[in-house]
């Protein structure tokens, strides 16, 4: 089999994974927080039933809203998409090793996040507008914080490509880690938790007007784009989930084109998506949601520490002053 | 045997003062107490001179003339302050009627106070000095804050908090210093003692000796009061009860200045006289000019002391900065000559603050009418204070500025005069209206509640005493006092001043 | 086998001992609440504590050993529970309005720890920075620990501020020297229990005059 061959079959079933998967993790979280608080919860495939329900519904779209209503719903789900090619699944081929890694990647989750603004804004309703600011209030101390934190680990690796440091981290981590990767981790796992939306940052289960963000954002969308939304949303969470337990705990994934090795990396793979998911479920059932005007200190929290990280790193690495 | 009572003395007698009932045996308790402590440094001080340096305790205790002579005043102003205790502290400024567990525990902190000290100017590891110094600002903050007032523990805060970080910084310099002896002497005979550290001195790197002498200046010299650290001084000076006042500004700033000089005779062993002696000047000169504005604008008797304790604290400090045999011989003196005459001052004021009820110098008018005794003395000592001729510390200041022209310190010297004769005019233009000046404009009402007389018979004797010592010395001094004086010039600079 | 693990464990616990102990400085510096600090401040203690045993085992030196002991003992139980007592006593839970609000102070604190590091890297400084690599994480904590001092109104958070500048001091001394002698380090904790002692009971009569523990109340004395 030629190379070109198998790296797209390779970026077929990473496609392929991340969409079909995406709905399961939305649903494992939802059950595992409802079996945690004493309820019988949702059917574990109830995540596709919901999108099947909601494309065969009828869109309905107000006359007040422009081109960029519509065109919001495509260009969220695609640039997400995209974005999670860049994140190594189970293999180190098929991520896309072209664009520049982690820029790239934080800012394909910034255009969506922006479209998805614009368009929240468009039919004039109230709620909208308000949930669209606070995201944009929120994104504006995600993002640097999240890059800042990237840019620790490519240090450590000498790359900005995701799948190198992944490799890199896997190939060092034999003995105990330093403590910039350690702390760039932390402030990475905190910054994600806002990135998909989860409490204590937002909550992605109440329609109550005045605390919901993302929520908010989708509230005059009905239908088909709805549905898009949606699963852009479950997408996002998966890509950042798969990327943090990737970074934790690099096993598993492998460098060869073998059946039982992909076999093994997949299994890897599923397993700690799993986890992980449990992991946030039981974080959202312990801690509550905090006021919107505290969600900034823990943000400059997280964006000291991978400071600090980023400080470690220097220093260790011996790369000379930072003056 | 002698270090031993030396020590023992102000534990038994702050024990023994905690326990009589009635107020009457305190005082003769700790008069009796601070006597006897007064008796075995004056023998102390014979076997210095000697046997020029005494060891004792595996060596923890390191006695010369130097530590002598702060012996010496820590004793002399412990006994006076004892004395002028029994008359005043008896009565509190409001007038009320004083507890006797207070006034217990008064004399029980007195004694602590007087002990802290003792150590810190005998202890041979430097870390230990470090220890001393910290514990004598908690002990001192709970006599800075005595009546329990809003301003006074708002001046016992600030006391804490200010000499505690200050000291932290000292602790850095003692580190630097440590780290250095373990680089230039070797592992084997480790220790911070002075003694030891001395004897290696000459091998330490001088770069690291610098860094250390700059925190251990600025960590103790916030203790000493030096200007730029010294806004805890007025505050704690005049919030204290009077006699704590005279400790404070008698003894416990030297202690702070004593701890600095000792580590520059060992930065000096390594970098030569040249550095330290500029810091000394810069911190010296500055803390004399930034008194001066204070002193002229001050209406409060013994915020004024306060700000004149800075000034003379900066004379002293330049003394040393000069670095001439003379100055220094001039510091010492001028060392003693401040205990005296600052804790007759403040001995003083605090009478007279006691019997107008207050400290403002605009409301105490003619002192030397109402108390006659108490306001000549104010007088006298005002004039000895800001150094005019027969009395001693006009000796003392006098010997600093010769040997300061005699190095060729123009600048220095030149205004070490200039703020000397603004402070003069200042200080006696307060101490005049005090004592001299006119009676009240509303006399009626207010002079019915003064009572012509004085305080205290045991306050007359306790400023009597300091008042001849500066006139006696101003003109006379013993041979064994210069003996002390001289050895102490030789302990720092090498060489004795004949 | 065991030693050989010690000994590739050492380094690593030895650099996260000494970025907790960093990360616990920032938090008591971006926290309001008085009890969270004084658990902070328990926990540096303890990373410092993990630190001198470190130091102590690899050199085998008996007085580290005792030394961290005391450490224990003082910094990690009687310090935090006289703090403890005294809010209890005062009922002064929270740091309300402090003069840099506790997020600012973090980013303070930030490009402080960064400044530091960037100035201690340079060769004038190499000279005094032991093998510990603790020098510079040391000197932060004081820088932090003062500023923590002048950035908050209350009593008690200007004291562990106070003693949060004396663990750096207290780590400075195991990075450079591996602990100062056993003598000077029992009087310096002995300093350090007596003043939280009465420090404690100074706040308890700031609490008892002004009704409040708030420190700028105390301006008064003036001139």
């Amino acid at each position: 089999m030629n190379e070109e061959l198998k790296i797209i079959i390779i970026i077929f079933c990473h496609l392929a994974i991340l969409l079909l998967l995406s709905p399961l993790v939305n649903s494992i979280i939802k059950k595992t927080k409802a079996l945690l608080q004493g309820r019988k919860g949702i059917p574990l495939a109830q995540g596709y039933y919901d999108l099947i329900k909601y494309f065969h519904k009828e869109t309905v779209i107000s006359n007040q809203t422009s081109w960029i209503f519509l065109i919001t719903p495509v260009i969220l789900f695609s640039s997400i998409l995209l974005a999670g090619l860049f994140v190594p699944l189970f293999s180190e081929f098929g991520s896309i090793k072209i664009l520049g890694g982690i820029i790239v990647f934080v800012y394909l989750l910034g255009l969506g996040r922006f479209f998805m603004s614009l368009a929240a804004m468009e039919p004039g309703s109230g709620f909208c507008g308000m949930a669209s600011s606070r995201e944009m209030m929120l994104s504006v101390l995600i993002e640097p914080v999240m890059l800042l934190s990237l840019i620790v680990l490519s240090l450590l690796a000498d790359s900005t490509q995701i799948f190198t440091i992944i490799s890199s981290i896997a190939r060092h981590n034999l003995t105990l880690p330093s403590t910039g990767y350690v702390l760039a981790i932390i402030a990475l796992f905190i910054i994600s938790i806002a990135e998909i939306g989860r409490i204590p940052f937002d909550n992605q289960e109440t329609h109550y007007e005045l605390t919901m963000i993302h929520e908010g954002m989708l509230l005059e969308y009905s239908g088909k784009l709805l549905g898009l939304m949606i699963w852009s949303g479950w997408l996002k969470q998966l890509i950042i989930i798969s990327l943090i337990s990737n970074l934790i705990f690099p096993w598993g994934i492998t460098n060869t084109f073998t059946l039982s090795s992909i076999l093994i990396g997949f299994i890897f793979y599923i397993l700690k998506v799993f986890i992980f998911s449990i992991f946030i479920a039981l974080i959202e059932t312990i801690i509550a949601k905090v006021r919107l005007f505290r969600v900034k200190d823990i943000l400059v929290a997280s964006f000291v520490i991978s400071v600090l990280a980023l400080i470690l790193i220097i220093q260790e690495s011996g790369k000379g002053s930072l003056l | 045997m002698d270090i031993t009572l030396f020590f023992l003395i102000p534990i038994i007698t702050a024990i023994l003062c905690l326990i009589p009932n009635n107020i009457r045996w305190l005082a003769p308790i700790q008069i009796a107490g601070t006597s006897f402590l007064f008796l075995v440094v004056i023998r102390l001080l014979n076997n210095i001179l000697q046997y020029k340096v005494i060891k004792a305790f595996n060596n923890l205790i390191y006695i010369d003339a130097f530590s002598g002579l702060l012996i010496l005043l820590i004793s002399t102003v412990g006994l006076l302050v004892s004395l002028y205790s029994a008359g005043y502290m008896t009565k509190s400024p409001e007038g009320k009627t004083v507890s006797t567990w207070k006034l217990k525990r008064y004399y029980f902190l007195l004694n602590i106070f007087i002990l802290t000290m003792l150590t810190v100017v005998t202890a041979n590891n430097i870390g230990l000095v470090w220890v001393g110094i910290e514990i004598t600002t908690l002990v001192s903050a709970f006599l800075v804050g005595y009546y329990n007032k809003q301003t006074s523990i708002e001046a016992a805060w600030k006391y804490i908090i200010l000499c505690t970080v200050g000291i932290a910084f000292a602790m850095i310099g003692i580190i630097l210093c440590y780290y250095g002896a373990i680089h230039s002497g070797g592992i084997e005979s480790l220790s911070l003692n002075w003694d030891y550290l001395l004897s290696i001195g000459n091998k330490f790197d001088p770069s690291i000796m610098k860094l250390a002498f700059v925190f251990i200046l600025i960590g103790y010299g916030t203790k000493a009061g030096l200007a730029p650290m010294h806004s805890w001084l007025p505050d704690a000076h005049s919030e204290a009860p009077t006699p704590v006042s005279a400790l404070l500004s008698g003894v416990l700033l030297k202690c702070g200045i004593y701890s600095i000089i000792r580590f520059s005779i060992l930065a000096n062993e390594s970098l030569g006289a040249a550095f330290t002696n500029q810091m000394l000047l810069f911190f010296g000169i500055l803390s004399i000019g930034l008194s001066v504005p204070f002193i002229i604008t001050q209406h409060q008797i013994k915020r004024l002391l306060a700000y004149s304790s800075l000034e003379h604290i900066g004379i002293i400090v330049t003394g040393f900065g000069i670095g001439n045999p003379i100055s220094i011989f001039g510091a010492l003196f001028h060392m003693l000559n401040h205990a005296m005459v600052k804790t007759l001052m403040f001995f003083s004021a605090g009478n007279l603050a006691l019997k107008f009820q207050t400290k403002d110098m605009s409301k105490i008018k003619c002192a030397v009418n109402i108390m006659p005794f108490t306001g000549t003395v104010l007088l006298i000592g005002g004039l000895a204070l800001a150094g005019s001729p027969p009395f001693s510390v006009f000796l003392s200041e006098f010997y600093i500025i010769k040997a300061g022209i005699f190095e060729k310190h123009w600048v220095i010297s030149t205004l070490f005069l200039l703020f000397l004769v603004i402070i003069f005019g200042a200080l006696m233009h307060h101490i005049m209206g005090v004592t001299l000046g006119n009676n009240l404009n509303n006399t009626t009402e207010e002079k019915a509640n003064i009572q012509k007389g004085e305080v205290s018979k045991s306050g007359i004797v306790a400023s009597l005493i300091p008042l001849l010592i500066i006139c006696l010395l101003g003109v006379w001094m013993p041979q064994s006092l210069f003996k002390l004086l001289n050895a102490s010039v030789e302990i720092i600079t090498g060489k004795g001043i004949l | 086998m065991t030693n050989l693990l010690i000994k590739e464990l050492t380094p690593s616990l030895l650099s996260y001992s000494t970025v907790i102990l960093l990360l616990m400085s920032i938090l008591i510096a971006g926290s309001n609440r008085l009890q969270s600090i004084v658990k902070f401040y328990a926990f540096q203690s303890l990373c410092l504590v993990v630190i001198t045993l470190i130091v102590g085992f690899s050199t085998s030196n008996s007085e580290t050993i005792r030394i961290a002991t005391i450490t224990f003992i003082g910094k990690c139980l009687i310090i935090p529970l006289a703090l403890n007592f005294v809010i209890n006593k005062t009922q002064v839970h929270k740091e309300v309005d402090p003069i840099i609000s506790p997020p600012t102070t973090v980013l303070i604190v930030c490009i402080l720890i960064a400044l530091v590091y960037g100035l201690t890297s340079t060769p004038n400084f190499a000279k005094i920075a032991y093998s510990l690599g603790l020098f510079d994480t040391a000197i932060s904590i004081i820088l932090i620990g003062l500023l923590i001092m002048i950035s908050r109104r209350k009593a008690l958070t200007q004291i562990v501020g106070l003693y949060v500048m004396e663990n750096g001091i207290f780590a400075l001394t195991v990075d450079t020297v591996f602990g100062m002698p056993f003598v000077v380090e029992m009087g310096i904790s002995l300093d350090l229990f007596i003043g939280v002692l009465i420090m404690g009971i100074w706040v308890l009569r700031i609490k008892q005059s002004f009704d409040s523990i708030d420190v700028s109340k105390l301006s008064k004395l003036k001139g």
